[in-house]
């Protein structure tokens, strides 16, 4: 009976250790591990080298694509700067990022956002106030602004700013005769051709529901309302519907009509899918960020393509929609040595050698004073960000959690194509998250 | 006097043997179970070090959250088909493999072969199987239905799920049954056939009574690893479309880790344990059953 009983208790605290652990301890592999999922949340991969008499900084990295550039970049500070020594740790996603801040456990150098989730981190005095470093005057004043607190204190500095856009197959526009569209009826006035010359004129990238979202949130902000963020927030909290903004229905009905546009189900590819099809000339255009471009590039180096801005879709001015993309941050929590190892590293990465390669290579628009490098490619969505037709994303702005929960219900809008219905879904939603804040 | 010092010597020797075993798992598995419980009862978001206790609203919450009871119907559905499944083809093909034809090993290993790899390498390799083998040999044979990923309709993603479970699920039970129909004596089976017995009567009498115990088993299994669901689910669709496959496990991950509500996650968590707890002192109780036939 006693034995009975003893394994019955074994069993009750091995089921309740499998699920209750997601606290403090978990995600302590992260560090050393290496594992891929299937939407690539979670992949880690680490190079580091150490020496006991250096200072020793870790660097964790949330853009998987630049491993290899900061691997350069980190060989040779480290060879500069003798006394310090720099791993970088890389993930995809904020996932690991997050649960190292849960687990108290806060990266020496970190790359962060300026979304609301790292705010909070730094409101609770997370990082490093950076206000009064010399290399923030070679940043632009709006883009510190992202990153400053109330009390003027800056939580990390931005290098660089993403941005969005429509990117098209050159050799198949030629070909076909096509001029660039600069509205959403010769977008799709071009499409009807591509499709009649039996090519597919779009491919999309929406079964990573983080990709859609993406998609989803930079086309509304950027041709259909670029007070898109506002509108959220008074469905949120105002008690408002998305229904009563005319823009927003528009802009639903001609997100969905596109789809029309794409041979298979939007659904059935992932990025790497859609890289694998516009690279190589299955598809005639995709939606996506500047991020995708050294990816297709990568994949088909001959690839002569362009991206250019989403015509609008409701008569506004056209603007790319972005963030601030490489932004690094210190922890408050590391020691002054290693404090001052991060400081130099910024320092180095800043100066105009580096950042200029690093943008060169990773082809994300810098916004370092001084950097001059223009990726042709890119030339349209540089010059729109040079110019201020640049939106800021509205994930800067959106409450926590908003982020998740809109690109799991966006699927629905995908598979169902029911305006109305996903209206009153996201009606809901965003009173549910907006009220828990 | 000397017989008890010596045995208290003996304990004290145990004792010190495994409690390096019992301090790790303490500190690492038993010390976070009271933790969870704990923050389960505050609304503490994995960054504020200034967190509230709230009491039991997160589990009051609970009780009106669609999303959540979306996962629980998902899970519940899923748990039932997996266990279905794994035990009527583990019993279909546990007696086949039974059966004395050539070739016996080779269909063994093959049936068993699944189980070598984990679930995760599993669903990978099926997330590429749907979504560009089977469409392209749609493409091939020109059959539309197969040109379309399995995993984009939100009922087929559940079914895409559930096939690659059941491909790597079926493998173990399969031993299970095998071995268990390797005990029933043949001299009853002989001797029921020499009675008249056809072989429905066979399997119906005899063969599935001495089946029990391990169906029982696999059925439990089963029951577990359907609400634990997790693998298959991140390595395929990560929960969409559009939320069909959220698990109850790729649910408390989400709200932790995308959404920030580790309070609520945790709340979550504990209320799946309690299921998952009955489930395993069920299987308890029926392992110790399983004895007392022996």
């Amino acid at each position: 009976m006693r034995k009975r009983w003893l394994a019955v208790s074994l069993a009750v605290i091995t089921a309740l250790g499998s699920l209750t652990a997601c606290s403090k301890s978990d995600d302590t592999t992260v560090e050393t591990t290496a594992e891929s999922t299937a939407s690539g949340d979670k992949d880690v991969v680490e190079s580091s080298t150490s020496s006991a008499e250096s200072v020793e900084v870790e660097f964790l990295s949330q853009k998987r694509e630049d491993v290899d550039l900061f691997d350069e970049i980190l060989a040779d500070f480290m060879e500069k700067n003798p006394g310090i020594q720099i791993s970088q740790t890389t993930t995809t996603g904020s996932v690991s990022f997050s649960s190292r801040v849960a687990s108290n456990d806060v990266p020496e150098l970190g790359h962060v956002y300026a979304s609301t989730a790292y705010r909070t981190m730094a409101e609770e005095g997370l990082f490093l106030d950076l206000n009064g470093q010399d290399f923030l005057d070679r940043i632009p004043k709006e883009y510190i602004d992202l990153f400053t607190l109330e009390d003027g204190s800056v939580f990390a500095v931005p290098v660089n700013v993403n941005a969005f856009g429509l990117y098209v197959n050159m050799d198949i526009y030629e070909e076909q005769g096509l001029e660039l569209p600069k509205t959403y009826d010769e977008l799709i006035a071009n499409c009807e051709k591509l499709k009649a010359a039996g090519i597919t004129p779009f491919a999309f990238q929406f079964k990573d529901a983080g990709a859609l979202r993406q998609c989803f949130e930079r086309y509304m902000s950027g041709v259909v309302d670029h007070d898109f963020l506002k509108i959220c927030e008074e469905v949120g909290l105002e008690g408002k519907s998305f229904g009563d903004y005319s823009s927003m229905v528009e802009g639903l009905e001609k997100f969905i009509a596109l789809l029309d546009y794409a041979d298979t189900d939007p659904l059935g590819m992932d990025t790497n899918d859609l890289a694998d099809s516009f690279a190589n000339g299955k598809c005639a255009m995709v939606m996506n960020g500047n991020w995708g471009a050294s990816q297709y590039l990568g994949l088909n180096p001959d690839l002569n393509m362009k991206v250019i801005l989403f015509p609008s879709v409701t008569g506004i001015d056209s603007t790319t929609v972005g963030t601030p993309d490489m932004c690094l941050a210190v922890s408050a929590a590391a020691s002054a040595e290693q404090q001052e190892a991060c400081l130099a590293f910024i320092r180095y990465f800043l100066e105009p050698e580096t950042i200029e390669w690093f943008a060169k290579e990773d082809k994300v628009p810098s916004i370092v004073e001084g950097v001059v490098y223009r990726n042709e490619e890119l030339k349209d969505i540089s010059d729109a960000i040079e110019n201020g037709q640049f939106t800021k994303s509205p994930t800067l702005g959106w409450a926590n959690g908003y982020q998740s929960t809109i690109q799991g219900e966006l699927q629905s809008l995908i598979v169902d194509r029911d305006v109305k219905a996903f209206i009153e879904t996201w009606d809901q939603f965003t009173k549910d998250v907006y009220a828990q804040q | 006097m000397k017989k008890i010092h010596k045995n208290q010597e003996r304990n004290l020797t145990h004792a010190l043997f495994v409690l390096p075993s019992v301090s790790l798992y303490t500190i690492f598995s038993i010390f976070p179970i009271f933790l969870g419980i704990y923050y389960s009862f505050t609304d503490w978001d994995g960054i504020k070090k200034n967190y509230s206790f709230i009491g039991f609203r997160n589990y009051i919450r609970m009780f009106s959250d669609k999303r959540f009871w979306h996962s629980v119907s998902f899970n519940l559905r899923y748990t039932i088909f997996l266990v279905l499944g794994v035990t009527l083809l583990s019993i279909g093909i546990g007696l086949l493999l039974n059966q004395k034809v050539r070739g016996k090993m080779f269909f063994r290993a093959a049936y068993f072969f699944p189980a070598v790899i984990s679930a995760l390498t599993g669903g990978l390799i099926f997330n590429q199987i749907y979504g560009k083998g089977i469409p392209f040999i749609g493409e091939l044979l020109g059959i539309g239905l197969l040109q379309k990923n399995i995993l984009t309709s939100k009922v087929g993603a559940q079914f895409g799920i559930l096939f690659v479970n059941l491909w790597q699920g079926v493998a173990i039970p399969t031993v299970l049954v095998l071995s268990a129909l390797q005990t029933i004596p043949q001299e009853l089976i002989e001797s029921a056939s020499l009675d008249g017995a056809d072989s429905r009567q066979l399997f119906r009498y005899l063969i599935f009574p001495f089946l029990l115990p391990t169906i029982s088993i696999i059925i439990i299994l089963n029951l577990k690893s359907g609400l634990m669901l997790y693998d298959y689910v991140m390595a395929l669709t990560t929960g969409g479309p559009a939320r069909a496959t959220e698990s109850l496990t790729m649910l408390i991950y989400a709200q932790a880790f995308d959404e920030m509500k580790f309070g609520y996650a945790i709340a979550e968590s504990i209320v799946v344990s309690v299921v998952i707890i009955a489930v395993s002192v069920l299987q308890i109780h029926s392992t110790n059953r399983k004895k007392v036939y022996e």
